[in-house]
């Protein structure tokens, strides 16, 4: 009978790529919310491509040179409108929440970053069931970063790795290099949570202490993953029953003293993540239960996917049924509960056990935004709030953005959606200690194809929220040469110039998550990187991006 | 060896350097071929050359006289790649001779004896390579045997020398010689000396989602040559009776024969007049429009007498690498069509590229990028079929309405090509690839959906006379959309970044999570020298048999689809299994599948997780603590009813009213006339994993606790209905420690195997005797230990503990228990012991 090697240590094993052992302090697990005790970053990723200039627009303008004339000659089709500007108009005004920057709806002290003073006076729309976001916007906690670019070469999946490695460098060969993710969470000394099915290379941490840009390789030793906050842990044995008549207990109690046994024996390279699965499901299922024991799952949050509660009681808001249907069934809130509402509730729990998780970041994100045809559907359905009516790229902005917050809603009545009903969850504090940053891979053409949809481009606008974000408008919301573009029938794919690369946007905020760890995470935004510095439209641009 | 004075060396087989090491005889033991004895040394060549003309000249001489003196009884004679697989029965002597070959050659045999009780020794079996004795270490051994012979040692006529003598008498099989140094398409291959059961199972679990082969059968693709083996092994037939037979006594027949397609396959197991175990009013539901539309595939998988390899490359295809998605509008017949035309494609061997075409001119990818719609506006062809032409601003040129999505994925996800440092890729080949994808019409079927064919139309397609459409910086032409794809597919897979990608992505994703630089670029000289016309076939044997595969360092870590598959194929013994691995109304038999793959939340099969980039991907699953959580607590889940229901073993009216129980027996060899627990565990280990590499201390002693441990019932009396119908009686090792703890605490010394599981032991000993564990028993239930420990610890338990297990090991399973009660057990202990091992970290992914 062979016998494997013993190591001499379990860290050994966690320096081997891919590979993790059980990361950070373990803390004792006590029921309720534990207030947050570090800054966290929560990244969403719009996977596909996301047409923001679809949820952000220019205000129309009847004037045929104008951008905003221009803008809708050539996107009435992924609005699902008429080449009749009259229609073009009517969505403008009954969609769009107005905004002009310097002027109307645009509150004091938000920021205005860009040359010349090139936006001053441009007024520009967020679709109004955005109410989160728009509200949020007005309340000076959301910067629009305009022209930024996650990837430039249009293939989803190389500019997806560019994106989650924060490395604009990395090519399809690269996918063993680790996450800005990880790295910012390897340098803030926590954990990189992923809260997705599976977790993403954003989570993925770098070999060593000192986050190594373009290492080759992974140590996920530091990395969390809670797919199912609800109902993580491994089944054990239960010792008050009789075992004779419980094989499922004596599988467990077998299981369990072998992978016990194996812990501190060489096994290959291959088999080490599902050890140390084994080890962190375990340990951390069972702390987050104890934590999450007494501690309901909001309303808000459970509403987004589910009508009922555990108990299966219908769940009333204000005593009333929150979205009724047609016939006065209660409906759940988003298109997308079962997966994305899903991950709202996971990271309500995570950060309800940030001190036994010790996050510095958590990873989620929402799929389906490659948008080549039908980008916006089933427009004449006037039932807004029905979450199975397939809206198009619509119905994610308003899984992700739908809602109300603040003392002055731009709509008092909608129903809270993702980030919305979490911000509700949430006390004030804990808000002050959470940022959010939301982009997709790159952006889409600026000119509708033929078939109601949008095709790969690069440019796009990115999203960083939170209280002690400096909200308003970063880089030029509209540039100018695009007015040229859209008639330019020879340039056959326009899009957004890509101006601002993600390093110094993303480097600013890992900065206030953790000091001096963007140079780390982002290595092109250090003062002595010798190579190429990333693009940005406005030199120093974030320096006030967060307080 | 000796009179040539050669000194004995030892060294480790590995792979990928043993070419370069200078050798002479190289002796591969059947039963431990990763250890290769060298016998090496520089200075022994000057002795082997001072007798090399004497060996030649008796070579000479003997060929000519055996020529002439024997029959094909006593002598063969071998060309460089010939396999013999015709048995000698020798019993004196026998020859085999081979012609000088401008090269080092490996010569094998498969060696039995019929009278097993004689041990070979030099004494009754001496065997001679050109006049050098294979003594000591290269003594041959039952089973596979191979030698190198280098050039520097071979005759004009070599000779292989057998004398039998005293008694024994041998079997010779499998003779085969071939060149110690091979390559498929530059790839350096295994010969048969590295060729082996591990080898065989390696290539199966990751090809065919573990097939279906017997045990009888993979040894047999173990002693052949690889090259030979993966052309049975692995081929695109509808049907393939080795990788898939029926099991004996098969009851379900058809699929060996019939229902090979994916089409056909949803039309014979939803029909109500097929010959299944299905009730008939469930049958709808596996049927093109039933609720488990995509459980049918699963099925199809796991169905004996069809070809899982057939299915892998099909779920590769339709789900990896020309992904389409039910999500994205592509409508369920259209996906069966789809899948039929791409494998019908491979099945007739035509060029990858075509293959390619096929999916490109399908109606399913028209559906799922949108490009039906994409047309020329100059002209429209009406409802009375005339091709009528507008007015636009430019009739001279196409006025192009549609979308540019599937314009850049045919290359990019079809090809691998990127566009990089191509100038024109942006606007130019995308740009025309969207006009060449016009005029594709689906057509809407009124009671039926949408069709499943293109229906190309050239009227509102991009005309020549609109000028070339330049794609690729090649001028594209062609009346209609087909005409174009299929000019345009020969030069896409020929450019130079799909050359670079595309087998990168094809091994990447089929096969190898441990790609390096240098597999990349052996990979794609391996492709390039497919040529024009690339055969994705040979492109898989070459790599299935290479020593990048099977070398140490490979990795492949099983996606939630292909554990999901594979255990099921290991687990289900026959077709009943595979028909009913979802509950009925009767109940359940097989393995479950559709459960495991949404409790990974890897979505289903035709809704890829990334919608055109792919199903879940293997990395994704390995770093899923959820997909590993959900297969964990399958096997230790909460609820004893669950846990039956995870391991069926028994069925009351599954078999079309009839009960069905599960006998391993069926297809479990027989080991010296019975089932020891030990030969059952290492059985069973070998057919879930496929290598004995972890099969530890540990595992040995968890698996023969579960499997030997076999509860007796009282002496002399009926044994208690209840305790007859509970179901899994198994105990784990610490159970056993507890019982023997308590039965220690009543002064009970004697604990054997035996002593445990007597009735008045185990039905009394460790029980919840006042409502609870006593101290003693909790500590024995608790008790954690090493492997080290395990092994070699003088404390108690441990020495009693290795005596236990040696007990437990011999103890006999009872698979052909006469006794109904006991074999249903015995077989639930097998199940049992196989959940354990799917549960292990080794049941997750293929490496060493």
């Amino acid at each position: 009978m062979n016998r494997r090697q013993f190591l001499y240590s379990t860290f050994c094993s966690s320096l081997i790529y891919g590979v993790g052992g059980i990361p950070g302090v373990i803390r004792e697990s006590m029921a309720g919310f534990e207030p947050l005790q570090e800054k966290t970053l929560v990244n969403l990723f719009l996977d596909g491509g996301p047409d923001i200039r679809h949820l952000i627009v220019p205000a129309f303008d009847s004037q045929p040179d104008s951008f905003g004339y221009k803008y809708w000659k050539h996107r009435w089709r992924a609005h699902d409108l008429s080449d009749e500007p009259s229609t073009w108009q009517q969505r403008w005004e009954n969609d769009y929440y107005p905004i002009t920057i310097g002027g109307d709806n645009w509150s004091n002290g938000l920021a205005n970053v860009v040359d010349n003073n090139r936006n001053n006076g441009v007024t520009f729309g967020i679709w109004r069931q955005a109410g989160w976001l728009i509200d949020m916007f007005r309340a000076g906690n959301v910067a629009l970063v305009c022209n930024a670019v996650g990837g430039r070469n249009r293939a989803h999946d190389l500019s997806s790795l560019q994106m989650h490695q924060g490395n604009l460098e990395s090519g399809l060969n690269d996918a063993n290099r680790s996450g800005w993710g990880g790295r910012l969470a390897r340098s803030a000394g926590g954990n990189a949570v992923s809260i997705t099915n599976s977790p993403l290379p954003f989570n993925f941490g770098p070999v060593g202490s000192a986050p190594n840009y373009n290492a080759n390789a992974i140590d996920n030793q530091f990395l969390v993953a809670v797919q199912n906050s609800r109902e993580i842990g491994l089944n054990e044995t239960t010792m008050e029953d009789e075992q004779l008549y419980r094989p499922q207990d004596r599988m467990a109690r077998a299981l369990k003293n072998y992978y016990q046994a194996i812990q501190n024996e060489q096994i290959g390279e291959a088999y080490q993540k599902f050890r140390d699965h084994e080890q962190k499901v375990r340990l951390f299922g069972k702390l987050i239960r104890e934590r999450l024991s007494d501690l309901p799952e909001p309303d808000l949050i459970r509403l987004l996917r589910s009508p009922r509660n555990e108990d299966n009681q219908i769940i009333l808001i204000d005593g009333q049924i929150a979205n009724p249907g047609g016939d006065g069934e209660s409906r759940h809130i988003l298109r997308n509960g079962w997966n994305f509402g899903a991950q709202i509730r996971n990271l309500y729990d995570v950060l309800a056990s940030n001190d036994l998780l010790n996050v510095r970041t958590a990873s989620m994100e929402y799929r389906g935004w490659d948008s080549h045809g039908d980008q916006r559907q089933n427009a004449a359905n006037l039932d807004l709030n029905d979450p199975n009516i397939n809206r198009g790229i619509e119905s994610g902005f308003k899984d992700i953005f739908g809602g109300r917050f603040g003392v002055d809603p731009s709509d008092p009545n909608a129903l809270h959606h993702g980030f919305s009903a979490l911000w509700e969850s949430l006390n004030t504090i804990d808000r002050q200690k959470l940022v959010i940053t939301i982009a997709g891979e790159f952006g889409r053409q600026i000119r509708a194809n033929g078939d109601g949809g949008t095709d790969h481009g690069q440019g796009n606008i990115m999203f960083v929220i939170g209280d002690d974000v400096n909200g308003g408008v970063y880089g030029e919301m509209f540039q100018d040469d695009e007015v040229d573009k859209y008639d330019d029938l020879e340039l056959q794919t326009p899009d957004i110039d890509p101006k601002t690369d993600l390093d110094p946007l993303f480097a600013r905020v890992c900065d206030w998550a953790s000091p001096s760890s963007g140079a780390q995470v982002f290595p092109r935004t250090a003062s002595n990187y010798s190579g190429e510095a990333p693009n940005i439209e406005v030199p120093n641009m974030f320096a006030n991006l967060m307080t | 060896m000796s009179n040539l004075g050669i000194i004995r060396c030892v060294t480790e087989f590995l792979v990928n350097g043993f070419t370069a090491i200078a050798q002479t005889h190289v002796k591969i033991p059947r039963l431990a071929k990763a250890l290769i004895v060298l016998f090496s040394c520089l200075w022994s060549i000057t002795a082997q050359a001072q007798t090399r003309t004497e060996q030649q000249k008796l070579a000479a001489v003997m060929v000519v006289v055996n020529s002439l003196l024997l029959d094909e009884q006593t002598v063969a004679r071998l060309e460089l790649n010939d396999f013999d697989d015709s048995p000698k029965t020798v019993n004196r002597d026998f020859s085999v001779y081979l012609d000088t070959q401008s090269q080092d050659v490996e010569f094998c045999f498969y060696l039995s004896a019929l009278n097993t009780s004689l041990n070979l020794s030099p004494a009754n079996l001496s065997v001679l390579i050109n006049g050098v004795a294979l003594n000591g270490d290269n003594q041959p051994v039952i089973g596979e045997n191979c030698y190198s012979i280098p050039l520097a040692l071979q005759t004009s006529n070599n000779i292989i020398e057998f004398s039998v003598s005293n008694g024994l008498l041998i079997t010779l099989s499998a003779l085969g010689v071939e060149p110690l140094a091979q390559s498929q398409l530059s790839l350096p291959s295994l010969t048969r000396s590295g060729w082996d059961e591990r080898a065989v199972r390696k290539v199966l679990k990751i090809f065919a989602f573990g097939g279906h082969a017997s045990h009888a059968q993979i040894q047999t693709w173990a002693n052949m040559r690889p090259q030979l083996a993966i052309q049975e092994m692995l081929n695109f037939d509808q049907h393939n009776q080795k990788l898939s037979p029926l099991t004996p006594g098969e009851k379900y027949t058809e699929t060996a024969s019939q229902h090979g397609t994916l089409s056909e396959f949803y039309e014979f197991i939803s029909s109500p007049s097929s010959d299944t175990p299905i009730p008939t009013d469930e049958r709808e539901f596996l049927g093109v429009n039933g609720y488990r539309f995509s459980s049918t595939f699963g099925r199809m998988i796991a169905m004996r007498g069809l070809n899982p390899f057939r299915q892998r490359i099909g779920f590769f295809e339709t789900n990896y690498h020309l992904a389409v998605n039910r999500n994205a509008n592509v409508e369920r017949r259209q996906v069966l069509t789809y899948y039929d035309a791409i494998m019908g494609a491979h099945e007739a061997r035509v060029p990858y590229h075509e293959v390619i075409g096929v999916a490109a001119k399908s109606a399913a990818v028209a559906m799922q990028y949108g490009h039906r719609r994409n047309s020329c506006r100059n002209f429209h062809l009406d409802s009375d079929g005339f091709c009528r032409e507008r007015r636009v601003d430019d009739p001279t040129a196409c006025e192009f309405e549609g979308n540019a999505d599937f314009a850049r994925e045919i290359h990019q996800l079809f090809f691998g090509i990127f566009g990089v440092n191509d100038p024109n890729h942006e606007n130019v080949t995308i740009e025309n690839s969207a006009r060449m994808l016009t005029g594709m019409q689906v057509d809407y079927i009124e009671d039926f959906g949408f069709d499943t064919e293109v229906r190309f139309n050239s009227c509102e397609h991009h005309k020549d006379t609109f000028g070339p459409l330049n794609i690729l910086g090649q001028d594209i032409s062609g009346v209609d959309a087909a005409a174009k794809i299929d000019q345009l597919m020969p030069i896409s897979i020929q450019h130079e970044e799909s050359l670079f990608n595309l087998p990168v992505y094809i091994i990447g994703t089929l096969a190898d999570d441990s790609l390096t630089d240098a597999k990349r670029a052996q990979l794609r000289t391996a492709w390039g020298l497919l040529g024009e016309n690339k055969d994705f076939l040979s492109f898989i044997h070459a790599y299935a048999t290479s020593q990048m595969f099977h070398s140490t360092e490979h990795i492949k870590y099983l996606s939630s689809f292909e554990r999901a598959y594979y255990q099921a194929n290991k687990f289900n013994i026959d077709n009943i299994e595979a028909f009913l691995s979802n509950d009925n109304e009767q109940g359940r038999a097989g393995r479950e599948i559709d459960d495991v793959i949404e409790g990974d939340n890897a979505s289903e099969v035709f809704r890829p997780l990334h919608n055109v980039f792919g199903g879940q991907t293997s990395r994704e699953a390995s770093d899923s603590a959820l997909a590993f959580e959900r297969n964990y607590n399958r096997s230790a889940t909460r609820e004893s009813w669950q846990f039956n229901r995870e391991l069926p073993s028994q069925c009351e009216g599954c078999d079309q009213g009839l009960p069905w129980s599960k006998d391993w027996s069926k297809v479990i060899p027989l080991s010296e006339g019975g089932y020891p627990a030990e030969y059952v565990a290492e059985w069973l280990w070998m057919h879930a994993i496929g290598n004995m590499d972890n099969f530890t201390d540990l595992e040995r002693g968890q698996l023969v606790a579960i499997l030997g441990a076999v509860r007796q019932p009282p002496v002399g009396e009926q044994e208690p209905n209840w305790q007859i119908n509970n179901e899994y009686t198994f105990f784990d090792l610490n159970y056993l420690l507890c019982i023997r703890a308590d039965r220690l605490d009543d002064g009970q010394t004697n604990n054997t195997a035996a002593d445990l599981m007597s009735y008045d032991a185990w039905d009394d000993y460790c029980r919840r005797d006042s409502g609870a564990y006593s101290p003693t028993e909790l500590a024995a239930f608790n008790l954690s230990f090493s492997g080290d420990q395990l092994a070699n610890s003088a404390a108690d338990p441990f020495p009693y503990l290795r005596n236990l297990i040696s007990e437990l090991a011999q103890v006999d399973v009872g698979l052909t228990n006469t006794d109904p009660i006991q074999r249903r057990r015995a077989n639930e202990r097998v199940q049992a012991a196989l959940a354990f091992i799917f549960a292990t970290p080794f049941a997750f992914a293929e490496g060493r």
